[in-house]
């Protein structure tokens, strides 16, 4: 009876997860939560809920598993929770990643082309390599805006996503807005894609060398939630 | 007015309902998928209270992005499963032996595919079964080209040095565990579909609770990660238990000292809590133990190494 409801409860969250990569594929959703290709997914998807939907029939069982049914409906309608965009990321680290998962994962698709977008990572390389020569230098670069919160500055940072949304890893800057600028008090909306230009500056963070951009100008290159 | 005069359309036709209630649930379902699919997420989270946003909303994203994103290699490493399966029962078993232990060292892939392949693996003795395992999760060939990618060319070495020493430790750990001591395999006389399913579920079974404890510590515990010691990152490795692919990217991130950055990542491989399920669910308890042991061991040569 126990091993009964195990794998009933083992078809349910198989059931779920199905509806759930679906309604994420169908909803615009998977690119913020994976790095896998649409068909992919879908097909994988469709693969686990055939088999499962043909196992059931054929053993004439699907009458005796109602929370099957619970499970996709669970798994559609959590699917339209999930957000359109990346997550903002919960902290920023400023020192470079490796160069071929920037290529690979952090530039967006249109950007790929344009001289500025790698500057947030040239940014970082140059500070790995000789931090001296950067601090206190006038510095320009591109990446998605999060605004100051909790107690923690604003970033400009790019994510770099391997394999799904919980293994990104957030590189980039803290940022000080300049304050002297009228128009620090419209700073764009946390998930905006951004320029910022301004001084490099280092600190010690709880321990840690942190950089950060003073007297920044932001400017919005396009909102949240634009592509 | 009672319940069958208001629901008249259910009524039965020759004592069959009109609509049957699978045709209901199903609409339902579809109704709902529709919906899913049209709402946006402000609207949608807009009814979730503020004060849960911050962490359980990040914790249920990071959750479901690891279980859609196994999704494929599960489905991949099922279907390879049954396939094999399927050639040792109409074919000859020896092909099929042959065929599992290329696709477990050689599968391209996520390491995820191992969860649902394992199954299938049962057709080795348990020792050979048990190394194909901790090599496919420690040096598959993407995980391998990930690290060299980004932590260099020492750390591949070093990484592939360890998955050897756990492999070849644990075949001689579990090459005295009698074969067919561990549990029951699939039952011969179902279907395809069937045995699909239930490779595919359980390796996901056990992928759901490994990505709900991971998305907790990644959201709760954060900065626990940054400069820890080698002890310390082996232990998050085993609980956080990332993809092959991503570990290399994590422990880059996370750690400066390579000794710490090789902790994790073997950790994550051979010591993690998605790794010694698997090794339980397929093989039982003696395997695990001694695959267990055998990543000990392996772990601290592989620590070693990287001083």
């Amino acid at each position: 009876m126990a091993a009964h409801s195990l794998a009933c409860l083992k078809h349910a969250a198989l059931a779920c997860t199905c509806a759930l990569a679906l309604g994420a594929a169908f909803g615009g959703r998977l690119h913020s939560l994976t790095t896998e290709a649409l068909p992919a997914v879908v097909l994988s998807a469709v693969t686990c809920l055939g088999s499962l939907g043909r196992s059931h029939v054929r053993e004439r069982t699907v009458h005796r598993h109602p929370l099957l049914w619970w499970a996709l409906l669970a798994g559609f309608g959590f699917s339209a929770l999930l957000p359109r965009s990346p997550l903002p990321p919960l902290s920023v680290m400023t020192h470079a990643p490796d160069r071929m998962q920037q290529r690979r994962h952090a530039a967006p698709r249109r950007d790929r082309a344009d001289d500025d977008d790698a500057s947030l990572f040239d940014a970082l390389e140059r500070i790995d390599r000789d931090s001296a020569s950067v601090v206190g230098t006038w510095l320009q670069v591109t990446g998605t805006w999060t605004r100051a919160h909790d107690g923690a500055p604003a970033t400009v940072s790019r994510q770099i996503m391997t394999c799904c949304a919980a293994d990104s890893v957030a590189v980039g800057f803290d940022v000080t807005p300049d304050t002297t600028d009228a128009a620090v008090t419209e700073l764009p909306a946390s998930g905006a894609y951004v320029q910022v230009s301004g001084r490099m500056r280092a600190s010690m963070v709880d321990g840690e060398t942190r950089y950060s951009i003073g007297n920044a100008a932001v400017t919005t290159l396009r909102t949240a939630g634009s592509r | 007015m009672s319940m069958a005069r208001r629901c008249h359309w259910l009524a039965p036709v020759d004592g069959q309902p009109l609509w049957g209630r699978k045709t209901l649930r199903l609409a339902g379902v579809l109704i709902v998928a529709a919906a899913a699919s049209l709402i946006s997420p402000a609207a949608a989270t807009a009814v979730i209270p503020s004060s849960l946003l911050p962490g359980v909303y990040r914790t249920s994203v990071y959750a479901c992005s690891i279980a859609i994103g196994a999704l494929p290699y599960v489905s991949a490493g099922a279907a390879a499963a049954v396939a094999i399966e399927a050639v040792a029962q109409r074919w000859r078993i020896r092909h099929a032996r042959a065929a599992a232990v290329a696709f477990a060292l050689l599968f391209p892939g996520c390491d995820c595919a191992m969860s649902s392949f394992a199954a299938c693996l049962r057709l080795l003795p348990p020792g050979l079964a048990g190394a194909c395992i901790i090599w496919s999760g420690c040096c598959n060939p993407i995980a391998l080209v990930c690290t060299a990618a980004v932590l260099g060319p020492r750390m591949l070495v070093v990484r592939m040095c360890a998955g050897v020493i756990a492999a070849v430790l644990s075949a001689v750990a579990s090459s005295t565990v009698a074969p067919g001591s561990h549990c029951s395999g699939n039952t011969s006389h179902t279907g395809l579909a069937h045995r699909f399913v239930v490779n595919a579920a359980g390796a996901l079974w056990s992928l759901c609770a490994v990505a709900c404890m991971s998305a907790l510590l990644l959201v709760y515990r954060p900065h626990a990660l940054a400069n820890a010691t080698p002890a310390a990152a082996a232990i998050f490795g085993s609980l956080l238990s990332p993809c092959s692919t991503a570990d290399a990217v994590l422990a880059g991130a996370f750690f400066r000292e390579p000794r710490a950055q090789i902790a994790f990542i073997f950790a994550s491989q051979a010591l993690d809590f998605r790794q010694l399920s698997l090794m339980y669910r397929t093989f039982g308890s003696a395997v695990m133990a001694r695959s267990a042991a055998a990543g000990l061991a392996a772990l601290a040569a592989a620590c070693a190494m990287a001083a």
